[in-house]
């Protein structure tokens, strides 16, 4: 029999750090990444929202020991479960680089591949702790091709139309382009939209606008489920645990859309139709069968 | 649109292009930008005296719109006898979503219940077992293991309902 402790409405907190293999490892901070679906982050921000001092610096502490003990070579992530009385305990180490990764690189204006490069290439850590000053916050959010309103069912499709947000604080980190098929042969996951503001409630507000311009159409995705997310009270104030869609679910199913909107969308479908377009702007009777006549 | 089947029809052309839909007659104007082939892109048009603009995308079947930061999709509704929706209907079982096989549990000439394991497919990571709904026995089964599938596909198909004891 195995027995595991169980931990009511975990925080998944995880810590970023670097080694280069001789023993030395430095930590760049932490990042919260507790909104998931199917198990799965869709949400994740550095630094992680009403988490105590203490408890950043024992977190971090912990990951810099383990790699260090370890004499990790590489960037890596220590993952840990907070627990809501403030008790971690380790989850996993990630040995690579992982998804959320810019938000990291946004608050301490650091390029996380390139300290992995350097490392490899043998020219070790490029910084000390000292050095590291976090500034501001950011969050990102997994852009997928998928339902939220069938089960977050994986979709297939083709990006006919994409317009990517623009703003001094936003990061679009993507693979696809205009025209590309979205088949199953690959993971769901389209984009990363990354943002950055001094206050994590102007970065919340900067990345609502973000997702709202952002245009990816031919398939379907999350974008407008995340921009609920991401107005979500609870989530503005920072109250996050590993069950947070779970918990809410209600509340962040698609509003009903007002008539007259559905009514502009049905027309403007209805015109890619072509017998509809045809009857649309045909000329009016009688003008068609107006000929010239003379008595 | 949202599952709801909406009929969209020209009433009228003069004055100005009159469309009704679900029994309202709603007034159309400056929608030129939608007068092409295809327009895959932004659109401006004008209904009942308001001017809006949006994007529009038509892939396959499915028309995607994109208006006031929400996206909508729309299907051409076709003959409900030809659904691929992925419902299951009596004599058959059908894909929605697209993957391929990682297993085939049943064969031809089987007798099955319901919930028996008929396929295993995956798609995008999401591994799912599809079973049978009712008693009825296996007539085709059109895949094999690792074969590729559209959203849609027919998988297996019944003789049809067993005839259950009076």
């Amino acid at each position: 029999m195995y027995a595991e402790r169980y931990i009511e409405r975990p925080r998944h907190i995880e810590v970023q750090i670097l080694g280069d293999g001789g023993g030395n490892v430095v930590h760049l901070y932490e990042r919260e990444c507790s909104i998931q679906r199917r198990y799965q982050k869709i949400i994740e921000e550095s630094p992680a929202p009403n988490l105590a001092d203490e408890t950043r610096e024992a977190m971090c502490a912990a990951a810099v020991r383990l790699a260090s003990a370890a004499r990790y070579r590489n960037a890596g992530t220590i993952e840990f479960v907070l627990a809501p009385e403030g008790e971690f305990y380790f989850l996993e180490m990630n040995t690579r680089l992982q998804v959320e990764h810019p938000v990291t690189e946004q608050v301490l204006g650091i390029d996380l591949v390139r300290e992995q490069l350097r490392i490899g290439a043998g020219g070790g850590l490029s910084f000390t702790q000292g050095d590291l000053r976090p500034r501001g916050h950011a969050i990102e959010c997994r852009i997928c091709a998928e339902e939220p309103e069938q089960g977050f069912r994986p979709a297939t499709g083709r990006v006919g139309v994409l317009r990517i947000p623009r703003g001094a604080n936003v990061r679009f980190d993507a693979g696809i382009r205009a025209g590309q098929p979205v088949t199953p042969a690959f993971d769901s996951l389209l984009a990363k939209l990354v943002v950055w503001d001094p206050t994590r409630v102007g970065a919340a507000a900067t990345l609502e606008r973000a997702l709202t311009d952002l245009v990816i159409l031919g398939v379907p995705t999350n974008v407008d489920y995340l921009a609920r997310v991401i107005r979500h009270p609870e989530f503005l104030a920072g109250r996050l645990h590993t069950g947070f869609l779970t918990d809410h679910v209600a509340e962040l199913a698609a509003p009903d859309a007002s008539q007259e909107a559905e009514a502009v969308v049905a027309i403007a479908a209805a015109l890619a139709d072509a017998d509809f377009r045809r009857a649309a702007f045909a000329v009016p009777e009688p003008y068609a069968s107006i000929g010239k006549w003379c008595n | 649109m949202s599952g709801r089947e909406m009929l969209v029809e020209i009433t009228g052309r003069r004055p100005q292009l009159a469309v009704r839909i679900d029994g309202i007659v709603h007034g159309v104007s400056d929608f030129q930008s939608l007068n092409a082939m295809s327009v895959d892109g932004a659109f401006e048009l004008t209904v009942d005296g308001t001017p809006y603009s949006g994007w529009r995308c038509v892939v396959g079947n499915d028309v995607y719109v994109r208006l006031g930061g929400r996206t909508f999709v729309l299907s051409r509704a076709i003959d409900a006898s030809a659904s691929v929706s992925g419902a299951n209907s009596q004599h058959e079982t059908r894909a929605d979503m697209p993957g391929v096989v990682v297993a085939v549990h049943c064969e031809a000439g089987q007798a099955v219940s319901r919930g028996d394991k008929l396929i295993t497919i995956e798609s995008m990571k999401l591994q799912a077992t599809l079973v049978a709904s009712h008693e009825a026995v296996v007539e085709t089964i059109h895949v094999s293991a690792e074969s590729a599938f559209e959203r849609g596909a027919l998988l297996v198909s019944f003789a049809g309902a067993r005839a259950t004891s009076p």
